[in-house]
């Protein structure tokens, strides 16, 4: 087999044999990437030629000595909002455009401990604002089974990366289902874990109380391995926790049928229901559950989160770092570098955010979506007493054309209807290459989501595989 | 709910916005509130607890992990203007009295 289609664990039995060397592995990505990115644009930064052979022979050499991990010498990419000291990230926004991180993300460390070898930094929707990567001020990512299509977002570049074989798993950020939408668009694995299993330090935050560092990869046990590497609590985020419960049994899995009656693409339905099918095969109990307030899950998300963006995206002002414009005085460089350096989306959002949090509507708006996200993670609580598992679709269609919902940013937003609500809850939830469906004589992929109870990523991993063999 | 003053929203986010942009934003705005406004019906009891999400006010001990300078060089390369090792600002008080 090709070694770009090879899993993290078939490639670690291969070098630890010498049938293959850290450096062919690398090479043969590397490749890809330069054959790729020009026209799918999932890079924003590919590490230089001496940094990257720099970390093959340390790579190497921990097999040689006898020390590798899972991840030692694995091409790994990584989205453009995460800090890797001394190495460009931009964010996405022009506002960083030449911004060199002056620390690294926890992630980071934790995944250098492994030597894996990181290729770059993929391409996202500006400060991981969007669902399409349209909103990067780097141009858009192109879905590598559809060229005329989205990659999906906000973290597209690196599914993409991981669609189009040229990192053999990465880094991206899910929100309100960055990880997920972009997975099922691309036809990988978006795991995004429980809220606080995996430290935000080092995350350029978007919405502090939703945003979560999430694997992308080939396969779902690519995806835990990654996970294993990322989680537990540190010391630099005060919201990280060791919350990963141990694996249990799982009989019941719950889908809202009627939170799936409307707004759903035909065909994506028709994959939704064979895949319901596969999971009875597989010996699972398929439950039509009913969550109370499900249908508010994406009105609460559109309040809060622009509510902690307002407040998060303050810190772009030209003065501590990044780009400035000067202006007559300093409010007035505040406002000239604001607003002509971030992007339309991101801007949008600081208003809409300004505005539900301004005297007279914080009540009305911020106070009132902050109780019904409250009552919505209680309501799901009492629904995994009943079901162990959720099944639902991860986007209402597959990846839309280029364009297509550019200008019309509710149509955006509905997108999001049924991953938000993972985020909303706190809980880990995960697509899975499911299916597909024929547009304009072109293979698009559908993802499954499975949704676990607060901690229970490891069972979601599980389930993942034994659906993941069963198709 | 229509009506919302995107040059006085602007103004407090400290965004400088062309004309063509406040049309446009007028317009997104009415849909997006029209859709939030769906909150507004919720029938939530007062007691319903607005601090949610398994957080809380979470405290430590500032244990002076970093030792005080060691990034400051690096901080600065980073910053659009410096002088003599701080950071250079315009002026913030107007001493005009008007």
């Amino acid at each position: 087999m090709e070694i770009t289609k090879q899993t993290i664990e078939e490639l670690h039995k291969k070098i630890t044999a010498k049938e293959l060397s850290v450096r062919e592995l690398v090479d043969a990505y590397i490749k890809n990437i330069s054959e790729n990115n020009e026209e799918l644009n999932v890079y924003l930064t590919v590490f230089d030629e001496a940094y990257i052979n720099e970390q093959v022979l340390m790579a190497q050499k921990k097999f040689d000595d006898g020390e590798a991990t899972l991840l030692t010498g694995i091409p790994l990419s990584m989205k453009d909002v995460i800090c890797m000291k001394g190495l460009r990230a931009t964010g996405g926004s022009k506002i960083l455009e030449n911004y060199k991180a002056t620390y690294d993300a926890t992630v980071i460390s934790k995944l250098t401990e492994h030597t894996p070898v990181f290729v770059g930094k993929t391409n996202t929707d500006e400060f991981a604002q969007g669902a399409s990567t349209e909103n990067s001020a780097y141009g858009v990512t192109k879905n590598p089974h559809d060229t005329e299509r989205v990659a999906g977002g906000s973290s597209g570049g690196a599914t993409a990366s991981v669609a189009a074989e040229m990192a053999v798993a990465g880094l991206g950020s899910d929100t309100g289902g960055s990880i997920r939408e972009p997975a099922s668009f691309c036809g990988v694995v978006g795991f995004k874990p429980t809220y606080g299993a995996v430290s935000r330090y080092g995350l350029m935050a978007m919405a502090s109380s939703f945003d979560v560092i999430s694997p992308t990869a080939k396969t779902v046990r690519d995806a835990e391995i990654l996970f294993n590497a990322i989680k537990g609590k540190d010391d630099f985020d005060a919201t990280s926790l060791d919350v990963t419960k141990e694996i249990k049994p799982v009989k019941k899995i719950g889908v809202p049928y009627s939170f799936l009656k409307e707004g759903i693409d035909e065909d994506v339905k028709t994959v939704f229901d064979t895949n319901i099918e596969t999971l009875k095969k597989a010996g699972y109990e398929i439950v039509d559950i009913s969550i109370p307030m499900i249908e508010k899950a994406l009105a609460v998300y559109y309040v809060l989160v622009p509510a902690e963006v307002s407040s998060n995206m303050s810190r772009y002002d030209g003065v501590k770092y990044g780009e400035k414009i000067e202006g007559k005085d300093l409010e007035d460089t505040y406002k000239k570098t604001r607003g002509q350096l971030l992007g339309k989306e991101v801007k949008r959002r600081i208003m809409l955010g300004t505005y539900v949090l301004s005297a007279g509507y914080a009540d009305q708006f911020y106070r009132n979506a902050w109780k019904v996200r409250t009552k919505i993670r209680e309501n799901l609580a009492t629904v995994f007493t009943e079901v162990d598992m959720i099944a639902m679709p991860v986007a209402p269609t597959p990846a839309f054309k280029i364009g297509e919902k550019a200008n019309d940013p509710m149509q955006m937003y509905l997108n999001d209807i049924f991953t938000v609500v993972a985020n909303v809850a706190g809980i880990p939830a995960m697509s899975i290459p499911a299916g597909s469906v024929s547009r304009d004589e072109k293979s698009l992929p559908i993802g499954l989501q499975l949704i676990g109870a607060h901690g229970e990523d490891m069972t979601l991993f599980e389930v993942g595989k034994k659906f993941e063999s069963a198709l | 709910m229509t009506n919302v003053d995107i040059k006085h929203l602007a103004n407090l986010a400290r965004l400088e916005l062309t004309e063509d942009e406040v049309t446009a934003y007028e317009s997104d705005f009415e849909s997006i509130l029209e859709y939030i406004d769906q909150l507004k019906d919720v029938d939530i009891s007062d007691d319903t607890p607005i601090e949610g999400a398994g957080m809380r006010n979470v405290f430590r001990e500032d244990k002076d992990e970093v030792a005080s300078g060691v990034n400051k060089e690096a901080l600065l390369a980073e910053a659009p203007k410096t002088r003599n090792g701080y950071i250079e600002v315009q002026k913030i008080l107007n001493t005009n009295s008007d």
